[in-house]
C-alpha cells in the first residue's frame, strides 16, 4: 500500500476561494439542535440545563466548538456547583469558597483571552482596548488581570462577574446568532410559507413561459384563486402579495433555475414539507370527480393531464435533480388512499358501489387518479427502478377490489420496473382476477366463489410460510456451524448505497441524504455499548437469540398473523426497499433468498384474502 | 552546484549539503552491522529533520535490505496520516525526497492529536511500547533465537517541539531509546536550537554515543538558516486526503479534491453493528447519551482492544464514521483498510484529528456540519 500524495496545495487554495467557503465547520448537526441547546442552557430547569451541558460536551469532543459556547457552558456549569444558586439542594459535596472563586476566575480569564484573541487585530493594542472594542464589561478585564497577577478576587466579586459575563455572552453571541439563523422560530411555518411561495413562483414562471402573450388579468385571476386556496382568511393580503410576486417572476429560464435551486437546497432539510406542499397544490388543481360524472370523467371536461401539465414540467425538472421527490409524492398519496380506505371500512361503508356520492369515495377516486398521473410522470423522469418495487407492493396491498385506477397504476409500475419480467404478467393476472371478481359478482363481495378463492390462497400462504421456516432453520444450522467465525462478520460492506453527504444517511433515491437520529435508543442499546465486556461473544449471542426468536414467531403464527407482520413491520420502513424490512421475514439474510417474486406471491396471496 | 551525494540526484529541488551526506554515510558505514545503528534525528521546527531522515533512509537501504523507521512526530508523520505513532519497515528506496508517501506501518498506535502536549504521558508510553516491539522483533536477539531473523537499523524521527515540555519529552525519548547515533540539526538562530553537546545525559554515560551536529541545509548570504515554512494544517489535510484516496483503485482518475469528496460520498461504506464495537474518546469525556452526537462524521482510529488492560490498543488505520443509523443499530465507516484486517477491529478511538473541511462541502453534497449563517468574530 503505497501512494503518492496526489493533491496539490493549489487545489485546496483554489477551493477555498469558492463562495461555498462561507460555510464553517460546526459541531452541531443543524440549527435546530443549536436552538434546543440555547433554550435549555438558559432555562430554569436543572434537568434542561444538564442536558444542554451534556450536548455541549459532545460538541467539545468534535474539536470545533466556538470559544463563546465553551465559556458559556463553563460558567453555567460552575454556577450549578455554587450553593448560592442551588437553594434547597443539599450542599454536601459543594466546593470551598476559594475553589469556587478559582473556577469562576478561570472561566472569566478564558472568556476574555479567548474572545479577545480572536478579535484583536494586532498584538499592538492592549487587551483592555481590544476588549472595550467588543463591549466586554470592564469588570471582567479587571478580574482577568487580578486573577493572573495579583490576589484571587473574592467569590462575591467573581460570582457577580459571572452573571455579567453570561449577559454579555448572550448579547454578543447567542442572541445575534439566533437571529441570523434562517427560518428560526415558530416551528416550520416560515419554511412552509417560503416553500409554498417558491412553488407558486415556479408555477407562474412556467405559465409565462408557455404563453407569453397571456394577459396580465388572466394571470392575476388565476393568482387570486391560488391565494384563496392557501389562506382564505386574509384574501386581501394574499392578493397584494400575489401581485408583487407575479410582477417579480419574469418567467425567464434563469428565474426558474434560481427558484428550483433554492427549493432543492431546502429539500435536504425540509423534504417532507416540500412533498406536502407540492401535494397540496396538486390536489387543489385537480378537477374533483365529485362534480363530474364518473363514467365520462375522462372524456368530458378538463382531463387531469391538461390541468396538471404545468406541474408535470415542474416535477420532472425537480426530479431530475432530486428523484426522491416523486417517490415521496407517490408514497404519500398511497398512504392517504390507505387511510381513507381504512376510515371508510371503519364506518362500515361499502368500499365499492353503494352511494357514489360518498365523499370519502370521491377522495379515494381523486387520490387514485392523482396516483395514476404521478406514475405517468414517473415514466418520463429518471428515477432508479429498484425503489419502485416497494411502491408496487404497497399499491397492490391497498388497492381495493374494483379500484381500476390503482390496478392500472400497479401494472404501469410493473412495466416501469422491468419490461421483460414475469412481474407484469403476475400483476396483470392479479388485476384480471380482481376485476373479473367484480364483474362477475357485482357489488356483493362475499360469495362462495370468493370463499373458495380465499381458502386456496390461505393454503398457498401456508405453503410459503413452511418454505420460509425451512430456510430459517437451514440458515440457523449453517450459522451455528460457522460458530467461532461469526465474529468476523462484524465488518461488512454495505450492500447498497446512495451517495449522500458525510454525516447523513442515504435516501432511497437521490443524493440529498437525510439527517440521522443520534439519540441513544433504549437502555438495552446503552448497555451493549458502554458496559459490554466481551464484544465478540455478546454479539454472537444476540445474533443467535434473534434467530430463535424469529423462528418462534414463525412457528406460532397463523396466516393472519403473517399478514399482520407483513403489513405492520414489513412496509413501514421505507428507506431501503429490500434490506430495510424489519419484520419476521428478515432473518439473517433469508429475506433476500426468498426472492422478490416469491415475496410478491406471498403478498398477492395475502392480498386476495382482503 | 556540487552534489557529493552518492545517490544520483533525482529530486533537483532537494539540496543535500556535503555535511549532511557525510553524516548519513558515517551512520550507515562506520559501524559494524550487528548491532545495527539506531539513529535519532532532532532539531527545531522546519530545520530539515524529515529531509535528512529520508536521505539517511535511502543511504541505509544501500547497505541493509530493510530499515525500520520509528515516527514520533504525530503532527507530521512520515508514512502515516497525522495522529499516529508508528514503526514502519521500509525496503525500497524512495528516489524523490520531496514527495512524502504513505506506507502501511508494521505497528502503530493512535494518539489522536497533532501535538504530544495533549497527553504527554500516553505519548511517551506509546513510543516506548513501539520501541520495545522493535527491540524484540528486529534488534538484539538472544541466544538460541531463530538465526534467520535479521537485525534492522532504526531511524527515529522526532517532532520539532524542542522547548518546554517538548524538550522534556525529547530527553525522555533519548534516554529510553539510547541511540547509537544522534543527529542534531542546528539553525542559525541559536536560541531556538537544542542545547549543545549530549544534553540528554545527566553525567553518567553507558556505551558509545555518536553525536553528530550538522547545520540546516540552506543559509543566506549572512549565514542565516533559511527555513522552509510549511502550512502545517494544509499538509495535514493533504495527508488525510491522500490516505482516504487509497479507498479507490489507483487507476481511478481522482486528481481534484472535489472528485475525491464526491467519490467518498458515493462509496459503499463498511457496515458495523454498534453493539459489537466499543467507542472511546481519547481526550474527552463524552456522556454516554451523547456518544453518537460526538462520533458522527468524525475520524477514528481503528483499533483492537483486548480484555487484558495491560495490552495497548494496536491500530490498523483510520476510519471515517460517515453515518450512524441508530434504528438499524449500525455505523457506516469508510476506510482503506482491507476487510481482512478489519475483522479484529472492535474499538473506535476518537481523537482530535479533523476531517478536512474541503471533503465536507463539495457542491451538491454538503455535509450538515458545514453550516452557513455562522456568526464569526467581527
Amino acid at each position: 500500500m503505497e501512494w503518492l500524495l496526489g493533491f496539490t496545495e493549489e487545489a485546496i487554495v483554489d477551493q477555498q476561494k469558492q463562495p461555498s467557503y462561507a460555510r464553517k465547520l460546526v459541531p452541531w448537526l443543524n440549527w435546530d439542535e443549536w436552538v434546543v441547546v440555547k433554550e435549555s442552557l438558559f432555562s430554569n430547569s436543572p434537568d434542561s440545563v444538564a442536558s444542554a451541558l451534556r450536548r455541549i460536551s459532545a460538541w467539545r469532543s468534535r474539536g470545533c466548538l466556538p470559544v463563546v459556547i465553551e465559556v458559556t457552558a463553563s460558567i453555567i456549569e460552575i454556577q450549578q456547583r455554587d450553593p448560592h444558586y442551588r437553594v434547597g439542594q443539599s450542599n454536601d459535596a459543594s466546593l470551598s469558597e476559594e475553589m469556587l472563586a478559582m473556577l469562576y476566575c478561570m472561566a472569566i480569564m478564558r472568556l476574555v483571552n479567548g474572545v479577545v484573541e480572536k478579535t484583536r487585530k494586532k498584538e499592538l493594542t492592549s487587551i483592555a482596548v481590544a476588549a472595550d472594542a467588543i463591549g466586554i464589561p470592564r469588570m471582567l478585564i479587571d478580574i482577568r488581570h487580578e486573577g493572573s497577577h495579583r490576589e484571587l478576587p473574592a467569590l462575591q466579586v467573581v460570582r457577580n462577574a459571572s452573571i455579567k459575563a453570561l449577559d454579555w455572552l448572550k448579547s454578543y453571541y447567542w442572541e445575534p446568532q439566533y437571529k441570523s439563523i434562517p427560518f428560526h422560530g415558530d416551528g416550520n411555518t416560515k419554511v412552509r410559507k417560503e416553500i409554498k411561495s417558491k412553488l407558486r413562483d415556479l408555477a407562474f414562471c412556467f405559465k409565462d413561459n408557455r404563453s407569453p402573450q397571456s394577459s396580465g388579468s388572466l394571470r392575476k385571476g388565476k393568482r387570486v384563486k391560488h391565494g384563496e386556496l392557501l389562506c382564505g382568511r386574509s384574501k386581501l393580503l394574499t392578493l397584494i402579495a400575489a401581485k408583487g410576486q407575479a410582477s417579480r417572476s419574469g418567467g425567464s429560464k434563469k428565474q426558474i433555475k434560481k427558484i428550483l435551486k433554492s427549493l432543492l437546497a431546502l429539500y435536504s432539510s425540509y423534504s417532507s414539507e416540500i412533498v406536502s406542499a407540492v401535494l397540496e397544490f396538486l390536489l387543489k388543481a385537480l378537477p374533483s370527480s365529485e362534480f363530474m360524472d364518473h363514467e365520462e370523467g375522462s372524456s368530458a371536461g378538463p382531463t387531469i393531464d391538461s390541468v396538471l401539465a404545468d406541474w408535470k414540467v415542474i416535477i420532472v425538472q425537480f426530479c431530475n435533480k432530486e428523484p426522491e421527490l416523486l417517490l415521496n409524492l407517490l408514497k404519500t398519496v398511497i398512504d392517504l388512499i390507505e387511510t381513507q380506505g381504512a376510515m371508510m371500512s371503519e364506518e362500515g361503508l361499502p368500499y365499492f358501489g353503494g352511494s357514489n356520492s360518498n365523499k370519502k369515495f370521491h377522495q379515494i377516486e381523486d387520490l387514485s387518479s392523482l396516483f395514476a398521473w404521478l406514475v405517468g410522470v414517473l415514466s418520463t423522469a429518471d428515477v432508479p427502478k429498484t425503489s419502485l418495487l416497494e411502491l408496487l407492493r404497497k399499491c397492490l396491498q391497498i388497492s381495493a377490489p374494483g379500484n381500476k385506477l390503482l390496478m392500472d397504476s400497479a401494472l404501469h409500475l410493473a412495466q416501469l420496473i422491468d419490461d421483460s419480467s414475469t412481474l407484469i404478467e403476475k400483476v396483470e393476472k392479479l388485476s384480471l382476477l380482481d376485476l373479473s371478481n367484480l364483474d362477475g359478482q357485482g357489488p356483493s363481495v362475499m360469495t362462495s366463489n370468493n370463499l373458495v378463492l380465499e381458502e386456496e390462497s390461505m393454503h398457498q400462504a401456508a405453503k410459503k410460510l413452511d418454505l420460509l421456516k425451512e430456510r430459517v432453520i437451514k440458515k440457523k444450522t449453517s450459522m451455528s456451524m460457522d460458530g467461532g467465525i461469526a465474529k468476523s462478520n462484524r465488518w461488512t460492506l454495505s450492500k447498497s448505497w446512495n451517495p449522500c453527504p458525510i454525516g447523513m444517511l442515504p435516501r432511497a433515491a437521490g443524493s440529498s441524504g437525510c439527517l440521522p437520529v443520534l439519540d441513544r435508543i433504549g437502555n438495552h442499546d446503552k448497555n451493549q455499548v458502554t458496559e459490554r465486556k466481551e464484544p465478540s461473544k455478546s454479539n454472537q449471542h444476540s445474533a443467535k437469540r434473534d434467530a430463535t426468536l424469529d423462528l418462534d414467531k414463525l412457528d406460532n403464527s397463523t396466516v393472519k398473523k403473517m399478514k399482520a407482520t407483513v403489513e405492520n413491520g414489513g412496509f413501514k420502513n421505507q428507506e431501503f426497499p429490500l434490506e430495510g424490512e424489519k419484520g419476521c421475514l428478515m432473518v439473517g439474510g433469508v429475506w433476500k433468498k426468498v426472492g422478490e417474486e416469491e415475496l410478491l406471491d406471498i403478498q398477492s396471496s395475502v392480498r386476495i384474502l382482503v | 552546484m556540487a552534489s557529493p551525494s552518492e545517490l544520483e540526484n533525482p529530486s533537483p529541488n532537494i539540496y543535500i549539503p556535503e555535511e549532511w551526506s557525510n553524516a548519513a554515510d558515517s551512520i550507515a558505514y562506520d559501524s559494524i552491522t550487528s548491532p545495527p545503528p539506531i539513529a535519532l534525528i532532532c532539531g527545531a521546527k522546519n530545520c530539515g529533520k524529515t529531509t535528512f531522515s529520508r536521505h539517511l533512509l535511502n543511504v541505509l537501504l544501500q547497505r541493509y535490505r530493510k530499515v525500520a523507521y520509528l515516527d514520533t512526530d504525530v503532527g507530521q508523520p512520515e508514512f502515516t496520516p497525522p495522529g499516529f505513532l508508528s514503526l514502519t519497515i521500509v525496503d525500497k528506496v524512495t528516489p524523490d525526497l520531496t514527495i512524502p508517501c504513505l506506507k502501511t506501518p508494521e505497528r502503530c498506535l493512535y494518539f489522536g492529536d497533532v501535538s504530544s502536549k495533549r497527553d504527554p504521558s500516553v505519548y511517551l508510553n506509546y513510543i516506548f511500547a513501539i520501541y520495545d516491539y522493535y527491540r524484540k522483533e528486529y534488534y538484539m536477539f538472544g541466544e538460541g533465537e531463530n538465526p534467520k531473523r535479521v537485525e534492522l537499523p532504526l531511524i527515529v524521527n522526532t517532532p520539532g517541539w524542542v522547548k518546554g515540555v517538548g524538550y522534556d519529552l525529547l530527553v525522555d525519548i533519548l534516554k529510553y531509546v539510547s541511540p547509537t547515533h544522534v543527529v542534531k540539526i542546528n539553525i542559525s538562530a541559536a536560541n531556538k536550537n537544542l542545547p549543545a553537546g549530549a544534553f540528554w545525559l545527566d553525567g553518567e554515560s553507558d556505551g558509545v554515543i555518536n553525536l553528530i551536529e550538522i547545520n540546516s541545509a540552506f543559509q543566506d548570504s549572512f549565514n542565516r538558516s533559511v527555513l522552509v515554512q510549511k502550512d502545517a494544517r494544509l499538509l495535514r489535510d493533504l495527508r488525510i486526503m491522500a490516505y482516504f484516496r487509497q479507498c479507490f483503485p489507483s487507476d481511478w482518475n481522482i486528481t481534484q479534491i472535489k472528485e475525491l469528496a464526491h467519490a467518498l460520498a458515493s462509496l459503499r461504506p463498511f457496515e458495523v453493528p454498534i453493539a459489537s464495537i466499543k467507542i472511546q474518546h481519547l481526550h474527552c469525556q463524552v456522556p454516554s447519551s451523547e456518544i453518537f452526537y460526538s462520533l458522527n462524521a468524525s475520524i477514528v482510529g481503528l483499533a483492537f482492544d483486548s480484555e487484558d488492560s495491560e495490552k495497548l490498543p494496536w491500530c490498523v488505520g483510520l476510519g471515517l464514521v460517515r453515518g450512524i443509523d441508530t434504528f438499524k443499530g449500525v455505523l457506516y465507516v469508510i476506510t482503506p483498510v482491507p476487510q481482512s484486517s478489519l475483522e479484529k477491529v472492535n474499538l473506535l478511538m476518537q481523537g482530535f484529528i479533523q476531517i478536512p473541511t474541503c471533503l465536507l462541502q463539495v457542491q451538491g453534497c454538503i455535509s450538515p456540519y458545514m453550516s452557513s449563517n455562522v456568526l464569526t468574530a467581527s
